[in-house]
Order: structure tokens, then C-alpha cells, then sequence
């Protein structure tokens, strides 16, 4: 079964393109990684497919079109943590984290609310901090929380925007598992990441993205190559495989790091 | 089955983020999964319940306190028993002991009008407060921000100035009102951009509109005689003198219906202190519930200045104050912000009556006197708690 479906999506704001004629494909149990340097337009594809910004072409998550349902019947659908995540007043962990079940409120499934809460919590280890208000926490502690809160959600598809980028190796690691095993347990997920080694590890497929294109979708032996990065990202780096999975590591050349 | 949902993401273990268990700060041991009970509780948050309730409970009282003593001090001095032996006459139950027309006649009159309108007033205001800055996820936003007070002034004097008299004794409360509802609809209208406002565009146009009022009233001011001029001055300082019981009759079906709107928005303010994308990934429709709650916070304001003038930051800082008690949820908070600006307004109108004897003090002065400080001292303490905003 589709997760995502996108094709020939173009976004222009302003004058300026910031995609041009992109196609993806994300089945339900897989895991796709967006990467590409600064300004490439990762995050602006991760918003076309939450149904943010105006587009181009067609863009559907389990075959209904983005932005074209009630933001009630999109929320069920899918679930998006963005690159910031700021909870203005002094909501406590565990009240921002329950506002990712509200668009359950009503059903059945809001009888889940404690267990779920309770349960996303304990996955990025912050049960403890519960009673705690939002904006006492560390920056790493916030981004687990916003994780937590929309992996609370419980929605088939998941689109995060570097989930990673405040936490420690640790966390980094723990957070793509919990992808890893959303897409085992059915689900669809498209993350962007900056580390291309973390990409992939816990990726099954990478889309590499470029001035607003794909220049290439594949598995990560396929799309990770010392060329190809070289290349994209205008550095010189080697790809050497994990000496324990055999999983490529991605390492920029430093000529004048200090020997 | 009571179990995960349909998709459970994560097979049920031992934190995703690895087996080992990270010790606690507090030396607990980490709760497996496995054994709920605790955490789920805790996700209630019982000791702000209880907060909320004690708070509720103690403003009940003080508020019937407080209308108790505010019906019975003043230039005829009645007793509180007096005062309750007359209301309780006045709905038939039999009440033994002397009975005094005049007395009466001073409370039925005069006092409970009055302490009616504080009461009501007192509620919108601090209600609009706590929407406002719901709805800008900001602790500072003012129902001014959006121009009501200052389209309520436009109004209120434009009527004073041209002697206008269409709807009578109605007149000037009436184009307050609807001025009001005027420059909030501009400055909303104005700062929306392809079916969107975005929030700095939203205050910026605020700003830009309470300057155009603030020009136009200097204008009145300037044109209006010797008479329309003293008027303009106690609109503005704002003043529950003369209070009637046709004026409470006519502002306390808006204010409920204010509040009553208030009431069903406030899950949905919850949710946009995520900010407004996040809101509506969640399921909000973040435009809808903002045009709602405009439209509400012109009518409580509207409602609240018509006939009392501009009383100043009750709105600011009940809902500040009761927030630091209680948490931010808005459920709870609208509830006691709306029993605390009752309260405040009743004790601050007790005030502007008594204070200095023979004076009715203009009430938003006073407000605005004891409000002001008492607010620094707030923003202060809490920033020294939290390093920030609370």
C-alpha cells in the first residue's frame, strides 16, 4: 500500500523555484531519507506533502490529495515535526504531549490517551520528566519531547524534519529507531536528515535532493557515492563501509584537519 | 481490545532509545512500559487539579465577600446582614427584623446596579484578556492590540463631539460598541494575506489603526467644545458611576454569549500555543478559531467599555497572574481569569467609591495605578524563576 505518492511537484515562491518537477514514491514500511545541502528544498517538499504550501503537480498521502481534506482528517493521516518546536506558555511535558492525541478526540482511540502518553514518553526517556514545564527543558529534551508528541499521534504516515539536529549520538540513534520500527509496524516515513552516515543506516531508500530536484532515489549503496556527494555538496569526501554491518560511513576529506 | 492503535509504531520494550535505562535525576527506577499505573496518573497533572479547584473554590467566596462588603460600604453606610435581609426579601423568602424602604430603595437603585456592571465588566475583560493572548501566544497581548479600545473611544466620542442622538440615551454606547467591531474587523481584514494572518502583520496593523484612532480622537478633542471635551476625558478615564439596570441588562447577554464563545475555543488555543502550523498539523483549523475568537474579544470589550469608558489592564493582568497559579490550559484558566477580573473589578470600584471620601475615582485610572506596578513586579518574579516569560 502507497504511503506517499508525489509527482511533477513544483513549488515557486516569489520568482524563485524552489522545486522543480519532483516525483517520490513512499510505500508503507519504508523509511525514506531526504538529503542534500543547505537550501536544496528538503524541507519545502516535507511541507508540500504535509499540505503547507501551494504546489504544482500532485501530491497525495494514502491516495488523497495534500491540503485537500480538513485539517481534522489530514491530522489522522499524517504527523509533522518541524525543524522548530517552541510551545509558547508553560505547558508541562506531559500536556504537550498529549496535545498530539488531539485529533482523536471523540473516537475510540482517545481511550489510549494515558497508555500512548505515557508510552512515547518512556520511548525518548523523558517519563520522568513529565511534570515538568516545556520551556524548562534542554534544547535535545524539547526536540524528544515534539518527537514524542507526534509519534503520540499514531498516524500511518510520518514526516519529520531533522529529527535529529539537537541530540546527542544517543538520542540520534534512538529517534531513527523508532522510525525504523514505525515503517516495520506498517508505517510510511519520510525524514530529512543532514548526517549521511545516520541516513544510511537507518534509511531504506535516500533521495538525494539538489537546487530543487532529485539527482537521485535509490537504496543508500546506491544514492551514497564519494562521487555523487562530492559532487552535490561541492566537498571532497570517502565512503568506507562499516566495519561491523558493512553499512557505507560517510567521511569528508580534511586536508587541514590537524594530523 | 483497549490496546495500542491500529498502528502501533514501536513494539512494546524497554525505551527505543536503548535497553540500558538512564538513571533517573531523582534515584528513581525508570517505569517499564509494562507497569503504567504511575505515569498514567501522573499525565493529569493532580496537584494542578487540585490547585484549580482550591483557587475556583476561594475566589467563589471571595467574590461573594467582596459584592457582600462593595454593596454595603458607601456614602449610606448598610450593614452586610442588612444587605442580605434585603435581597432576600426581595425573592420572597420571609426574613425576620427591621425593614427600612430607604435602605432598600439606596440598594435596588444605586449599589446593585453597580455592582452588577463591575462584576460583568470585570468578567469580559479579563476573559478577552486571556483570548488575546491565546490567540497571539504572546502573555502581552492587550485586547487594545487589535484596536477595539481604541475604535471604542473613536466611536464613543465621535458621538460626544457631534452631539449625535439617533438611538437616544443609546447612542454613545452604541457607536462605541460598533466602532469597536469596526476597527477590529480593519485591522484583521487589513493584515490578512492569501486567507492567512500572520501575527507580527496582525500586531504590526494593530499599531498602525490604534495610531489612525489615537490621531482621530486628538481630532475631536480638538474640535469638541468646553463640555464634549470633559465628557471625552471621563469616557476615557473610565468610570462605573451611574451605573443603571438597563445598561447591565443590555451588555450581560453579549458578555454571555462572549464567554459562552470563549468556552468552546479554549481546547483549541491549547493547541495553537504550538504555533500556528503545528496547530493545524494537529487538527486545528487555526484561521477559523482566530476570526472566531476576534470576533468574540469585540464583543466582550465592546460590551465592557459601552458605558463604563476604557478600564485598563485587567485584561493583562488577571490572566497573568491566575496563569502563574494554575498552568496555561485554557479550560481552567478562562474559568478563574473570568472570576478573578469579577473580583478585581469589584474590589477596584469598592475603591474608586471610598478611597477618598465623596470622590468617585475614575476606575481605570485606579486600575491602571495599582496595575502597572504590580505588574512589573509579576514580570520581574518571573523571570527571575523561570528566565522568561511563565
Amino acid at each position: 500500500m502507497t504511503g506517499v505518492t508525489v509527482s511533477g511537484l513544483g513549488v515557486v515562491v516569489g520568482r524563485r523555484a524552489l522545486l522543480t518537477d519532483v516525483d517520490l514514491v513512499v510505500e508503507r514500511g519504508e523509511v525514506l531519507a531526504l538529503v542534500g545541502p543547505n537550501g536544496a528544498g528538503k524541507s519545502t517538499l516535507l511541507r508540500a506533502i504535509a499540505g503547507d504550501v501551494d504546489h504544482t503537480g500532485t501530491v497525495t498521502i494514502d491516495g488523497v490529495p495534500a491540503g485537500s481534506e480538513p485539517p481534522i482528517a489530514a491530522a489522522r493521516r499524517r504527523a509533522v515535526l518541524e525543524q522548530e518546536h517552541g510551545v509558547a506558555f508553560g505547558f508541562r511535558v506531559g500536556e504537550v504531549v498529549r496535545m498530539g492525541r488531539a485529533p482523536w478526540r471523540g473516537t475510540d482511540r482517545a481511550e489510549d490517551d494515558d497508555r500512548v502518553v505515557a508510552r512515547v514518553l518512556d520511548q525518548v526517556e523523558l517519563a520522568d520528566r513529565i511534570d515538568q514545564t516545556f520551556p524548562s527543558l534542554s534544547g535535545g529534551e524539547r526536540a524528544r519531547a515534539s518527537f514524542a508528541r507526534i509519534t503520540a499521534q499514531e498516524t500511518p504516515v510520518l514526516l519529520l524534519d531533522e529529527p535529529t539536529a539537537a541530540l546527542d549520538l544517543r538520542h540520534q540513534e534512538g529517534v531513527l529507531r523508532i522510525a525504523r520500527a514505525h515503517a516495520a509496524a506498517g508505517g510510511a516515513v519520510v525524514v530529512v536528515l543532514h548526517d549521511l552516515t545516520l541516513a544510511g543506516a537507518y534509511a531504506d531508500r535516500v533521495a538525494m535532493l539538489a537546487d530543487g530536484r532529485v539527482v537521485a532515489d535509490g537504496t543508500p549503496a546506491e544514492v551514497l557515492t564519494a562521487e555523487r556527494i562530492s559532487t552535490v555538496y561541492r566537498h571532497p569526501v570517502t565512503v568506507l563501509p562499516d566495519p561491523h554491518s558493512g553499512i557505507p560511513v560517510v567521511v569528508p576529506t580534511r586536508q587541514e584537519a590537524v594530523q | 481490545m483497549t490496546g495500542q492503535g491500529p498502528l502501533a509504531p514501536v513494539p512494546t520494550r524497554r525505551g527505543a532509545c536503548g535497553a540500558a535505562g538512564r538513571p533517573s535525576a531523582r534515584g528513581e527506577a525508570r517505569v517499564a512500559p509494562a507497569t503504567l499505573g504511575p505515569v498514567a496518573q501522573g499525565v493529569t497533572s493532580r496537584s494542578r487539579v487540585g490547585r484549580i479547584t482550591l483557587l475556583t473554590v476561594g475566589l467563589v467566596v471571595a467574590l461573594v465577600a467582596a459584592t457582600l462588603v462593595s454593596a454595603s460600604v458607601g456614602q449610606l453606610g448598610i450593614s452586610p446582614a442588612e444587605v442580605l435581609r434585603t435581597v432576600g426579601r426581595s425573592i420572597g423568602i420571609p426574613v425576620a427584623g427591621p425593614s427600612d424602604d430607604l435602605v432598600a430603595q439606596a440598594l435596588w437603585t444605586i449599589r446593585f446596579p453597580r455592582v452588577v456592571m463591575a462584576l460583568v465588566i470585570g468578567a469580559a475583560l479579563a476573559a478577552a484578556g486571556v483570548l488575546m493572548q491565546a490567540v497571539f501566544a504572546n502573555p502581552l497581548a492587550d485586547p487594545g492590540v487589535v484596536g477595539v479600545s481604541g475604535g471604542a473611544a473613536f466611536g464613543a466620542c465621535a458621538s460626544i463631539v457631534f452631539g449625535l442622538q439617533f438611538a437616544g440615551y443609546w447612542t454613545t454606547p452604541l457607536m462605541a460598541f460598533a466602532a469597536g467591531l469596526v476597527a477590529t474587523m480593519l485591522v484583521y481584514g487589513l493584515s490578512r494575506a492569501g486567507g492567512r494572518t500572520e501575527v507580527v502583520t496582525l500586531l504590526l496593523t494593530g499599531i498602525a489603526v490604534n495610531a489612525f484612532t489615537g490621531a482621530g480622537l486628538a481630532f475631536l478633542t480638538f474640535l469638541g467644545d468646553q463640555q464634549a471635551r470633559e465628557q471625552i476625558v471621563f469616557w476615557q478615564l473610565g468610570s462605573l458611576n451611574g451605573s443603571m439596570w438597563d445598561q447591565a441588562a443590555a451588555i450581560a447577554p453579549v458578555v454571555g454569549l462572549g464567554l459562552a464563545g470563549s468556552v468552546v475555543l479554549t481546547r483549541s488555543l491549547d493547541l495553537l500555543s504550538l504555533g500556528d502550523r503545528a496547530a493545524r498539523h494537529v487538527g486545528v483549523r487555526v484561521e477559523a478559531v482566530r476570526i472566531v475568537a476576534i470576533v468574540v474579544v469585540a464583543l466582550l470589550v465592546g460590551a465592557a467599555v459601552a458605558f463604563a469608558g476604557i478600564i485598563a489592564f485587567v485584561g493583562l493582568v488577571v490572566p497573568h497572574l491566575m496563569r502563574m497559579l494554575i498552568g496555561p490550559a485554557h479550560g481552567p484558566l478562562l474559568l478563574v481569569s473570568t472570576l478573578g477580573g469579577a473580583l478585581l473589578l469589584t474590589i477596584a470600584d469598592l475603591l474608586a467609591r471610598t478611597l477618598v471620601p465623596y470622590a468617585d475615582l475614575p476606575i481605570g485610572m485606579l486600575t491602571s495605578l495599582v496595575g502597572g506596578p504590580f505588574f512589573f513586579w509579576l514580570l520581574r518574579r518571573a523571570r527571575r524563576r523561570s528566565g522568561g516569560w511563565a
